[in-house]
């Protein structure tokens, strides 16, 4: 016996909500990361949940993808912000203006 | 299933959060004498010298990066490595063309100069 | 392991060794070699490519399709990577990281690839994922520029939102069928009937969502101007052409692949959709005053009409889509030419006001852009209006009638702001002789010919080129 597949997903809604939720109200960059990270991992969450539902791999093998792929994603989103970094000293997202129009 | 297995988490979660919360009552139900020495902290506790929240320079940032990028890209070894038996020659020259990959970017950071401390 | 990855594999080479050049000391190595390379394994892919033009071959334990869909979207990868090469060589964001550049423009080609010829759920976000990726990088490269900097970290926050409400979508579908095979998921929807199932109508509406911001549909295109503004001009017209073509061809694997027998649960979102991306991205660009931007939201619209094709679920809608991607690619590379030397010689060079009188100074690059332009703008007889309109047909054929007149309102409304550069182009320069004249080199020069004769063939020989096109759908809709 193990945890029902109600439990994973709403672990998993959870975490891709609060996300979701980062996403919109966060403005400084490197939270903006770190909300996205939680809606990668709400997924996995899922992921492995149905995996174990269907008593299949194949969702764990996707998650292992996604970790990665999440991995890869900040590590660019902390190299573009070093750069920004280096111009001027400016996280926050509404002061990235000089492109409105 | 059965809620009746995760009763002794409960159990464990209400009583740290009793004692908890006793201790922090009864320190405000006595009376209080503060000194400096009692102010201190204790037991592990170096006095900061400095400002708590530091800045940390820009090349930890570079090195934890590439940290992270090299340390994830491994998590897939394990898998292969699984079913390695199974699939002989043409897993190993997958693996081999994803080592070379991983390596060769190693090289071009390396060559670049990222790992230098600067 | 069969030969029918083996396109797939030359690029994942080139991108590695593209890298390797740009080691040595200074001098011509490792100024020329990065391109070279990239050039080399791009024609070498495409051309074993074109010999897999044939059945569906697996790899990868069926991880991997090679179909002639599969080749068809290939080739236009590659084409467009080659182009954007070739428009690259002089570009200021290649001068001192060409490694980088060229590599990861390859790479992006890679994900591309896998994308078109996933065989599983794993594969669509993984190859979305991969190409998001470089293409991050490749948007910020003018790391000395804060707009391009600013580009490629809008790109990253929104093309991270997007990537995760896709694969939030993908976990769902693979929840309600138990499967992360599109071949085996498209069994399980059909025998088990899941039909209007909420964990499936979810799964879609999520990855509806989440390829609509990478094919930059309304109502997800806030992001379009910003970021293709901000970009090196060769990369907005990589991300303009190729990266849509990836989106949409995710979009025909999952939807018109794997989940063609719940259409009835898909068809109006995507068609809602559709008709959104044209009227947003024609009225916006209306009002522009920047050449790329206005592209932006001209790309905008142009989802839109690719969209039609996914949303009628027929073979004739696939077939249409799949030539107007062709036509589409041709004729966007095309448009971008100018920006890329114009920005090169004035201050404004983005503005369509600076390209005044640059027709008669350079008409080769005039004309190219000129038949770029009209032919975006659908006038017969060039590729893009026999291009729409099939797929009006299309729509018609599949009682999206609506639909159709939406496109075709916004197709006539589109000629106004095609129009404009056009008559700029062509018309005199105000202030002539005070700007610095670059010269944009061969690659330019090849590129935009190239671009030219693409608009020129895919107009020329449209029924052989719809008859291959038609064979390609047919990999993924059975007639």
């Amino acid at each position: 016996m193990g945890i029902s597949l109600m439990y994973y997903l709403l672990v998993s809604g959870g975490l891709f909500a609060l996300g979701l939720a980062g996403v919109l109200i966060r403005r400084n960059m490197l939270l903006l990361l770190l909300a996205v990270e939680l809606m990668l991992n709400g997924a996995n969450v899922a992921l492995i949940g149905f995996s174990r539902h269907w008593d299949v791999t194949d969702g764990q093998i996707f998650a292992l993808v996604v970790m990665v792929v999440a991995a890869a994603e900040v590590v660019i989103g902390l190299g573009l912000i070093v750069a920004v970094y280096r111009q001027r000293i400016v996280l926050d997202v509404d002061e990235l203006d000089q492109l409105k129009g | 299933m059965d809620l009746y297995d995760y009763l002794p988490i409960v159990a464990f979660m209400i009583a740290g959060l009793a004692v908890g919360g006793a201790i922090l009552t009864l320190s405000r139900i006595g009376p209080t004498k503060p000194n400096p020495a009692k102010e201190m902290p204790y037991e592990s506790g170096i006095l900061a010298t400095t400002p708590v929240r530091q800045r940390f320079p820009i090349d930890f940032y570079l090195t934890a990066m590439l940290f992270i990028v090299f340390d994830i890209e491994l998590a897939f070894l394990y898998p292969v490595a699984l079913v390695m038996r199974d699939n002989g020659i043409p897993a190993l020259v997958l693996l081999l063309v994803f080592t070379v990959t991983v390596v060769e970017a190693l090289a071009y950071v390396w060559r670049k100069g990222a790992l230098e401390w600067r | 392991m069969n030969i029918a990855a083996l396109p797939m594999m030359i690029l994942i080479a080139t991108a590695v060794v593209a890298l390797v050049p740009s080691l040595a000391p200074p001098g011509r190595v490792r100024h020329l070699g990065p391109p070279l390379v990239s050039i080399v394994g791009l024609v070498a892919a495409a051309g074993m490519s074109v010999l897999l033009w044939g059945d569906r071959q697996y790899t990868f334990y069926g991880a991997f399709r090679t179909d002639r869909l599969t080749v068809l979207m290939t080739l236009i990868f590659i084409a467009s990577a080659l182009v954007t090469v070739l428009m690259s060589l002089r570009e200021p964001a290649t001068v001192d990281r060409r490694g980088e550049y060229y590599s990861l423009l390859v790479a992006a080609v890679v994900g591309m690839v896998l994308v078109a010829g996933t065989g599983d759920l794993i594969g669509v976000f993984l190859g979305i994922e991969i190409l998001s990726v470089a293409l991050y990088v490749l948007c910020a490269m003018e790391v000395w520029r804060a707009r391009s900097l600013e580009a490629g970290l809008k790109y990253l926050i929104v093309g991270a939102v997007g990537s995760a409400l896709l694969l939030y979508g993908l976990t769902f579908v693979f929840g309600a069928t138990g499967s992360v095979s599109l071949e085996e998921i498209s069994d399980i929807v059909r025998v088990r009937g899941l039909g209007g199932e909420p964990l499936l109508m979810g799964g879609m509406a999520l990855v509806i969502a989440g390829l609509g911001f990478k094919a930059s549909a309304a109502p997800f295109h806030m992001w379009v101007p910003d970021v293709y503004e901000g970009a090196p001009t060769p990369i907005t017209a990589f991300m303009a052409t190729a990266v849509k073509a990836a989106a949409i061809v995710a979009f025909l694997r999952v939807f018109s692949g794997a989940l063609i027998d719940v259409v009835d649960d898909w068809q109006m979102p995507l068609a809602v959709i559709a008709a959104l991306a044209i009227i947003a991205g024609n009225v916006g660009a209306l009002v522009q005053q920047s050449f790329k931007r206005m592209m932006a939201y001209s790309s905008i619209a142009q989802a839109g009409y690719l969209l039609i094709g996914v949303a009628t679920g027929t073979l004739l809608g696939v077939r249409s889509l799949l030539y107007y991607l062709i036509a589409y690619t041709a004729m966007t590379l095309g448009a971008f030419i100018l920006v890329a030397i114009r920005e090169r010689e004035v201050e404004d060079g983005q503005s369509i006001a600076s390209l005044a009188g640059y027709g008669r100074r350079s008409p080769l690059h005039g004309v190219v852009v000129t038949v770029c332009l009209f032919a975006l703008a659908g006038f017969p007889p060039l590729s893009g209006f026999i291009g729409k309109f099939m797929l009006f047909g299309a729509a018609v054929e599949a009682d999206l009638t609506w639909l159709a007149v939406v496109g075709a309102v916004g197709s006539a409304v589109s000629v106004a702001y095609y129009l404009r550069p056009i008559f700029v182009l062509w018309g005199e320069d105000p202030e002539p002789g005070n700007a610095r004249t670059f010269d944009p080199g061969d690659g330019l020069w090849v590129a935009s010919v190239l671009a030219g004769l693409g608009v020129v063939v895919t107009s020329i020989l449209a029924s052989p080129l719809l008859d291959y096109c038609r064979e390609a759908a047919q990999a993924l809709i059975a007639p």
